[in-house]
């Protein structure tokens, strides 16, 4: 039973992997990477931040006390419109914001990216502060009252009501791309680190925590089990606090790598040093990197957590967008820093460790011992081999060495199910190197020395700085509760986009979708999984910035028209109205 | 057969403008042959995930609130839109085509006077719209009022 379920789990994400892997392939290219030398989604997310900055004279530093006096409900009054006060609005947001990307996301920018990613994870968190202010101040203004009291909201709104009826394609475009995009980065990036990282931690296979966070999941948003909902929604930010406590004890012990620490990050920043492994370093590898896995984490300018601050029990949109601006700070300058400092000072990101890799995930080429290779070279000669397959004797690869994600992958071997050396051939996929099984037993897989990637990296680093095993449990428990909340969550925003798109008919339908994404997250390879999360979200954020900018006008209008005015805390205002 | 054709006319509403185009229409109609009227509004019994993960309220609070809400609105409404008439306002829960047509069952409506929503063809393509839904099993005729 238990292998008949492995093997059916092996076929589905096969299948999957290879159809839907090229195309995400071939869109990350040009969200993510066109043109080359000057990525346009990158100037045009930094380039929005910067000008909404500046529009709104540097909201995100005047506004920051203002901003915590509203989030401790200073201004609360019960009678506004609305589901959620200002605190719950923000820890809504949170839950969904603060996930897997501040743990797993930031280890793939430095992997990727080297240290210096995270001075760039920085930057879209500053710029982001005045995204997020800007739309989720737009989100409150616009949104739609229903009868009930309810409220629905989001850029879908904002971009109808406030651009006007000829805007609605653009409108319409972002909810079927956020649509598209709560099946990537809030669901199946979630559900994939987390079984991973319980499989990296526990051995369970991935399946099986496919099947059971699945269960759970959908027991919150299909069975409408509230408890469970509320455990989470209790149990994450008290992790979040843990998690940043752990890392905080790992740099006050080591406290004295610190100004290392942070001269690795900016030094690399702008002159990033060729990364281990053999990948040549180059400045806009690392920008990409950084602006990604940013953008990922704190969702600035990507127009998801506006539609969770549109519920807010407010009748001012300004403090709700005040409120919502501390979350990339929240999220990236203290968390992701966290994180970050944690990999970078004890070394991890640099750390080789033994791993086993999916055959699918590797990259071969055809050259024997390389010492120092240059994995640029390496590859135009393999697109130029004749030779289509390596002989595998013994679990060893004959004439050929294997890379995991641009590195090396030292003493690796071919390994079959239960652990002994497999004999064989495979076939090497000459664009991109990836193998297939031609000649042999049809499982196998690659164990091999090499770099860390992803929560397992993280891992890693807080294994090196708390004592016995707590890190990885840290961690684990993090990824967990980050992973199911953040799951949770964005199945609202896909609820939204549903509803706005098809009526909220189509609902459940959506739901029970979300739910099948979830578990397929578990079980298909990382990168798949990642670069089709990376596409969405990089898409959903173009309509949304396009608003934000032509909208930008009327936020500095009702900012200024906020910050005229004089603001007395509810509990002060008239005897008469008080309740 | 009653002296008025149409005693009881049930009118739900979502105040969407095709909806208040009903409304109209059905205090045209009340004021001519005498009928009373009864607003309704069908809201969702179900509230998401997410809220109900992150709010101290318990489900019920926040649902009496949103009936609460909505039957203020449905008397505004009333108040406007049909003055000097006795009019019932009802706000229930649940799948709307399903609690209108029970409704109209329960009160004996003799008439039903509802708006045509205007969703995009895609929407109607896959789910229908409620007025469809309530035109197949009513138990009694259903006066449409399109968009003019």
């Amino acid at each position: 039973m238990l292998d008949w379920i492995e093997r059916l789990s092996d076929s589905i994400s096969e299948v999957i992997n290879s159809s839907l892997g090229p195309v995400a392939d071939f869109l990350e290219g040009y969200v993510w990477a066109w043109p080359e030398s000057a990525p346009l989604l990158a100037i045009i997310l930094l380039g929005t931040g910067l000008y909404v900055t500046v529009r709104l004279a540097f909201i995100q530093l005047k506004g920051f006390r203002h901003a915590i006096a509203i989030t401790r409900g200073v201004y609360d009054d019960p009678k506004d419109a609305g589901d959620l006060d200002h605190f719950q609005a923000l820890t809504t947001a949170l839950s969904a914001t603060v996930g897997i990307g501040n743990i797993a996301g930031v280890a793939i920018a430095i992997r990727l990216g080297g240290p210096g990613a995270l001075f760039w994870m920085w930057v879209t968190a500053f710029f982001g502060m005045a995204l997020k202010y800007s739309e989720c101040t737009l989100a409150v203004k616009y949104r739609k009252l229903n009868v009930d009291g309810s409220v629905s909201g989001g850029p879908m709104y904002y971009i109808e009501k406030g651009l006007g009826r000829g805007w609605k394609w653009m409108a319409v475009t972002f909810a079927a791309l956020a649509l598209v995009a709560s099946f990537g980065g809030g669901c199946m990036n979630q559900s994939n680190t987390l079984a991973g990282q319980v499989e990296a931690h526990f051995g369970i296979p991935t399946i099986y925590s496919a099947i059971v966070f699945s269960a759970i999941v959908g027991m919150v948003i299909i069975g409408g089990i509230r408890r469970i909902g509320r455990v989470t929604s209790i149990l994450a930010p008290g992790m979040a606090a843990a998690y940043v406590l752990a890392a905080m004890y790992i740099l006050a012990v080591n406290y004295t790598e610190i100004p290392n620490g942070f001269a690795l990050i900016f030094k690399n920043a702008f002159a990033p040093e060729p990364l281990v492994g053999g990948a040549a370093g180059s400045f806009l590898m690392t920008l990409m990197w950084g602006i990604r896995r940013g953008l990922f984490s704190n969702e600035a300018g990507q127009g998801s957590a506006p539609i969770a601050h549109a519920t807010a029990k407010t009748d001012e949109p300004v403090r709700e967008g005040l409120v919502a601006s501390l979350e990339p700070f929240i999220d990236t300058l203290v968390i992701c820093t966290m994180t970050g400092l944690v990999i970078v000072m004890t070394g991890a990101y640099k750390e080789k460790v033994e791993q086993t890799v999916a055959l699918s995930e590797v990259e071969a080429v055809y050259q024997i011992d390389a010492g120092d290779p240059q994995l640029v070279e390496l590859r135009e000669e393999r697109e130029a081999a004749d030779e289509r397959t390596i002989d595998i004797v013994d679990g060893r690869p004959v004439g050929a060495t294997l890379f995991y994600l641009a590195s090396v992958l030292e003493d690796a071997r071919i390994e079959d199910r239960t652990g002994s050396a497999w004999t064989g051939r495979v076939a090497v996929e000459p664009e991109d190197g990836t193998l297939s099984i031609v000649e042999g037993a049809n499982r196998a897989s690659v164990v091999g020395v090499g770099l860390l990637i992803g929560a397992p990296l993280t891992a890693q680093g807080f294994k090196h700085g708390l004592p016995g095993n707590w890190g990885n449990y840290v961690v684990t428990i993090a990824v967990v509760l980050f992973a199911v909340s953040t799951g949770i969550s964005w199945s609202y925003y896909g609820d939204r986009a549903t509803e706005y798109l098809f009526g909220s008919r189509a609902i459940p339908v959506y739901r029970w979708i979300f739910i099948v994404f979830f578990f397929l997250g578990s079980i298909l390879p990382l990168s798949a999984v990642w670069t089709y999360g990376d596409v969405a979200l990089g898409l959903m954020s173009l309509p949304n910035l396009i608003a934000l900018v032509l909208l930008s006008g009327s936020v500095a209008a009702m900012t200024a028209q906020y910050f005229s005015r004089k603001h007395v805390p509810f509990r002060d205002r008239g005897k008469g109205d008080a309740t | 057969m009653s002296e008025t054709l149409y005693t009881t006319i049930l009118v739900p509403t979502d105040l969407s403008p095709p909806s208040m185009d009903a409304v109209r229409h059905a205090a045209r109609l009340a004021d001519r042959i005498g009928s009373r009227v009864i607003l309704t509004y069908v809201m969702e019994d179900k509230l998401p995930a997410m809220i109900l993960a992150h709010t101290t309220d318990t489900e019920e609070q926040l649902l009496d609130r949103h009936r609460e809400h909505a039957r203020k609105a449905l008397v505004d409404v009333a108040t406007d839109l049909l003055p000097g008439h006795e009019v019932d306002c009802i706000v229930r829960q649940g799948a709307d085509h399903e609690e209108i047509v029970a409704l109209a069952r329960e009160i004996g409506a003799d008439l039903i006077v509802m708006g045509m929503h205007g969703h995009g063809f895609l929407v109607h393509a896959l789910a229908g719209s409620t007025t469809e839904r309530v035109l197949h099993h009513a138990p009694c005729p259903v006066l449409v009022v399109g968009q003019h």
